[in-house]
């Protein structure tokens, strides 16, 4: 059974905190909308970290790793 | 890529690492590595913009630059025409 509280809410977000990692160079920054590899999202609907490849299988968390180079 | 273009794309690229590190920072106000990279990339940044406007007039007209004789605000191009097509 929900309280009320909760059953208000529309929405709720969880976000990580975000662990330094040695930024990309400037230039490199400035291109990709970034500097921090980890929050890396290229455009690009064929690999789309959210949308899965024609199989179906998902692949997010490889799309990720292949997005953001590993620093440390 | 002509000199004045090359500058000014640095300039761009330095004052967005600036802003990048600047809401990092707003989060993680105790990170003394993001710290340093911040002000290490502020002194970066404040020499590329003075050398810049040493060779061709002030990027902004609101009080940060002086200006030789004659005023140099209005020698084109200004520095937002920066077209990443040529």
């Amino acid at each position: 059974m929900y309280s009320r509280k909760q059953a208000d809410d529309l929405a709720r977000v969880h976000i990580e905190i975000q662990h330094f990692q040695r930024p990309w160079d400037p230039l490199t920054g400035l291109r990709r909308g970034t500097i921090f590899p980890v929050l890396y999202r290229p455009y690009n609907p064929k690999q789309h970290p959210l949308i899965p490849p024609d199989n179906g299988e998902y692949r997010g968390r490889e799309a990720k790793v292949r997005g953001g180079r590993d620093y440390e | 890529m002509n000199r004045r273009k090359q500058m000014l794309i640095d300039i761009m690229a330095y004052e967005f690492t600036a802003i990048e590190l600047n809401l990092y920072l707003d989060t993680h106000p105790g990170d003394e590595r993001a710290l340093d990279l911040y002000n290490q990339t502020v002194c970066i940044l404040k020499e590329l913009k003075r050398d810049y406007e040493d060779r061709y007039g002030p990027l902004t007209n609101f009080g940060d630059t002086g200006s030789e004789y004659p005023w140099r605000w209005v020698d084109e191009p200004w520095p937002w025409q920066l077209n990443f097509a040529d």
